[in-house]
């Protein structure tokens, strides 16, 4: 299955999450006109969300995100780990 | 020492690929550290690093107006670069220039062009994350990045902006409210010829003052290597839909 949500984040900023799951999540792709640095952690932060287990533990998962950007020394601007949390239980129940 | 590049008119691809090529010879000191301003000839879209190409530009609509669309370095959002219609400008130094602080970095650097826009009787001001704003209407975006001990901001400064133009290149999601976005969008935005018959020319010399408080300038141009880099970086990245349509 595949799911989408999007959401303007306060601070004006927007997120979209692509994720496709089964019994498991599969793959999740963050989009968006955030800010993040080093750029390259979007793919950390993608493989971090797409190992979350289901049904999603949400204070884990976000604790998850909060150590992968600690661990690669990232900034996220215009979003939060809880955001981004937030915008994957609506992207797993809004499937296509 | 910060070279001072004057307004120069070059592609979307040769944009972005001259700021990776001057980020590339400021770090290995083979150029110093550098302000350029330049237009962007074919007018073009230029998405933010995070975004999805799909989701934010109507390919065709781009194809059809001769719209050239590339993706940035940088985090941000979709930006339409009127040929006519805005100057850009780009920082490129240490990163210990700056504040460490990414938020205060953008405010301080913003700073120079809410100078600019006031001395052109302007009453501009900063706001966060990396917006300028006079009235409550946006006239100036920047996005910036941070590697290997380099920083590179870019930002627009709206002049002449054609939102419904705009709106005809960019993805709406939903027909029925595209006028409604218009409209709003016309309210959330404002641009330098709003406020005057100000020359195009004048709003630059008031940015290239601006740029140089706090810093000993020097204008210069490009060297060979830089250009040669970029013509480079253009053909092997930025032209390609491998980078383009990286998401």
């Amino acid at each position: 299955m595949n799911g989408t949500a999007t959401r303007k984040v306060e601070g004006g900023k927007l997120v979209r999450i692509d994720v496709s799951f089964g019994k498991s999540i599969q793959e999740v792709r963050i989009t968006g006109d955030f800010f993040l640095h080093p750029e390259d952690t979007i793919l950390e932060l993608e493989r971090t969300l797409s190992h979350a287990a289901l049904p999603l533990q949400k204070e884990l998962l976000e604790k998850d995100i909060q150590e992968t950007i600690a661990k690669h020394h990232a900034v996220l601007i215009g979003l939060s780990a809880a955001d981004l949390v937030s915008v994957l239980e609506e992207a797993l129940r809004c499937t296509a | 020492m910060y070279r001072m590049i004057q307004l120069a008119e070059y592609s979307a691809f040769m944009n972005m690929a001259l700021d990776e090529a001057i980020c590339e010879a400021v770090r290995q000191g083979e150029s110093p550290s550098t302000i350029r301003f330049y237009t962007w000839k074919p007018s073009a879209i230029s998405i933010g690093y995070f975004q999805g190409l799909l989701n934010e530009v109507n390919i065709e609509a781009c194809r059809q107006a001769g719209v050239d669309i590339v993706r940035r370095m940088t985090g941000g959002g979709a930006v339409y670069h009127d040929t006519n219609g805005e100057v850009t400008y780009s920082i490129i130094g240490p990163v210990d220039d700056f504040p460490k602080d990414i938020i205060k970095s953008y405010e301080a650097i913003c700073s120079h062009i809410v100078t600019a826009l006031k001395n052109l009787g302007i009453n501009a001001y900063f706001h966060p994350i990396n917006d300028i704003i006079v009235d409550g209407r946006k006239i100036s975006g920047n996005a910036q990045t941070r590697r290997n001990g380099i920083l590179l901001q870019h930002g627009t400064i709206l002049y002449d902006v054609d939102v419904d133009r705009m709106f005809s290149l960019l993805k709406v999601s939903d027909q029925k409210i595209a006028d409604k976005m218009i409209q709003s969008v016309k309210k959330r935005v404002t641009r330098v010829l709003d406020f005057g018959d100000i020359s195009k020319e004048r709003l630059v010399e008031e940015l290239e003052k601006a740029f140089c408080e706090g810093r000993e300038v020097q204008y210069g141009s490009y060297s060979e290597k830089e250009l040669a880099r970029a013509k480079e970086l253009a053909k092997i990245r930025y032209e390609t839909d491998e980078w383009n349509r990286m998401r």
